[in-house]
């Protein structure tokens, strides 16, 4: 975590996460609305907020709720979803997900994350679902969002393998009980 | 205060932050309900933000298209002879149907100069390339590269080769959004040919949609053809649809033409629809008749200037000018 190091240098490298941050989205926003020709068809990932869970559960400090909500609204406007809908699922969920790295931080079950990252998934297209058949829309057969459900959960792992040992964003559970173990003046809390 | 996690600690800020995501919240759930009341608004919002994207996309889409165009070529590679051999006795049936298409544009030519035919405006339309899908499970939509500045209008129907793929809704500068035919939300009115019977062709996430309120299904035979009717005037009439199958469920369904799997270029019309006939002509009275109307040349004259007056203040064109200058034929044999 990046809570070593205060002052102009913490601000300039939590702007340089956030900055990360939009552009991993608007990065997974790109490759998932891509029309993948004759490849063959299957359940699209949602593959922003696979970046987005892991950000707020390994760097909170990195994706504040206004970020969140903007980049949630821009994965609405270029996939087409109900506008508003998944935004206001995406921040509630990340909502969730934030109280779960406030409640328990560091070192955490790698699989707890997968799983409440995988049920946050599940609210945010359940939210949406909802919204749509109380007003009145056109919602999709439940069971059709269990494969675009299945290859998100599938995905998660993936994606925050890709975020932390390819591009060293966040920090590994390990690392963070090393860190924890240090002496207070060389631990997460020293100036 | 602020924890080193970016997460308010103190109390104030939790309050403060607390009410941040109320608002958030509620802000959010008013653009949904934007969205469900004035959806075409809303969609040309969203268009803003794909026009400015638009570029960007169409540059992450280039090294997709390279992916699964080496995974075709592999394809290919791999089933050459047998893909050669196929090409040739399609190229041998084409020939007969070519010159087959060859007498047959030559006698409707003989035969519109004989009748003196007035054809239906021809259909314009441009062509675009698919820079983009939709993501999720909520909505089957696809974004073309062509947009108003284009010609693109709200609503025109889109194909590609071999038929419909949908219709554009939302309208950007240099980009459009289609709905595909497949989506929850997409109805069409068909016809079905032979039988000549009518049909809703609802989307319902399936590669095949459905065919409702069908007039007699038992009248629709599996591979009957199945072309857009022209009802409410949205879409032009005999655009190629599919064929008519019947889906695992029972239920009657179209088999699309367009392979919307494999969509790269699409096609979208611009279409006018020719003139309507929605009232009656100024010959035919909507009052009841006079008891002894009186066929002389007054009254003959009389009738004409009322109807006139009557489609001139309702804003249609007057029988005279409908009729190219004319006079109306019971002023003429009063006459």
């Amino acid at each position: 975590m990046s809570g070593a190091v205060t002052g102009p240098v913490a601000a300039a490298r939590r702007l340089a996460s956030m900055a990360a941050l939009g552009a991993l989205v608007l990065g997974a926003l790109l490759v998932q609305a891509a029309p993948m020709g004759p490849l063959p068809d299957g359940p699209v990932p949602d593959l922003a907020w696979c970046v987005l869970a892991f950000f707020v559960l390994r760097r909170p400090d990195a994706a504040p709720l206004g970020l969140v909500a903007l980049l949630a609204m821009l994965r609405d406007a270029l996939l087409g979803g109900p506008m508003g809908a998944g935004a206001l699922g995406v921040v509630l969920a990340t909502e969730a997900l934030r109280w779960r790295a406030r409640e328990l931080p560091p070192p955490r079950s790698v699989w707890g994350d997968w799983v409440w990252a995988s049920l946050g998934y599940a609210g945010v297209l359940g939210l949406q679902w909802l919204l749509l058949a109380v007003s009145l829309g056109h919602p999709p057969a439940l069971a059709a969002l269990g494969p675009h459900l299945g290859a998100t959960v599938l995905a998660i792992p993936l994606v925050a393998g890709v975020l932390r040992y390819g591009l060293r964003i966040g920090a590994s559970p390990r690392q963070e009980e090393e860190g924890r173990r240090l002496p207070r003046s060389f631990g997460r809390n020293a100036s | 205060m602020a924890r080193d996690d970016g997460i308010a600690d103190g109390g104030a800020a939790r309050t403060l932050r607390r009410i941040l995501l109320a608002c958030l919240c509620v802000g959010l759930l008013a653009v949904f309900v934007f969205w469900r009341i004035d959806s075409p608004r809303a969609e040309r919002m969203r268009m803003g933000v794909v026009d400015a994207l638009g570029p960007l996309l169409q540059r992450a889409s280039g090294p997709l298209d390279f992916l699964s165009e080496a995974t075709v070529d592999f394809e290919n590679f791999v089933r050459v002879y047998e893909q050669n051999d196929a090409l040739r006795r399609e190229i041998q049936r084409l020939r007969a149907w070519r010159e087959s298409a060859l007498q047959l544009e030559q006698e409707n030519a003989r035969l519109r100069a004989l009748n003196h035919v007035r054809l239906a405006p021809t259909l314009g339309f441009v062509t675009g390339e698919m820079i983009g899908d939709s993501g999720g499970p909520f909505l089957a939509t696809g974004l073309a590269n062509v947009g108003a500045r284009d010609g693109v209008e709200d609503g025109a129907a889109v194909m590609d080769g071999s038929g419909l793929v949908g219709r554009v809704v939302g309208l950007g500068r240099r980009a459009s959004r289609v709905l595909y035919v497949t989506d929850y939300s997409s109805r069409i009115p068909v016809l079905i040919r032979p039988s000549g019977r009518r049909a809703i062709l609802s989307g319902d996430g399936a590669r095949a949609p459905r065919l409702d309120f069908l007039e007699d299904p038992e009248g629709v035979r599996p591979g009957d053809r199945i072309v857009t009717s022209g009802d409410g005037q949205v879409f032009p009439p005999d655009l190629a649809v599919g064929i008519a199958v019947v889906g695992p469920d029972g239920t009657p369904r179209a088999r699309l033409a367009a392979d919307l799997e494999r969509l790269e270029f699409v096609r979208i019309l611009r279409y006018r629809p020719d003139t309507t006939i929605d009232r009656p002509g100024g010959l035919i009275r909507n009052g009841p008749l006079p008891d002894a109307a009186p066929l002389d040349g007054e009254a003959g004259e009389a009738m004409d200037g009322e109807e006139s007056g009557a489609a001139g203040e309702a804003g249609a064109p007057s029988p005279e000018a409908s009729a190219g200058g004319a006079q109306s034929p019971v002023a003429a044999a009063a006459r």
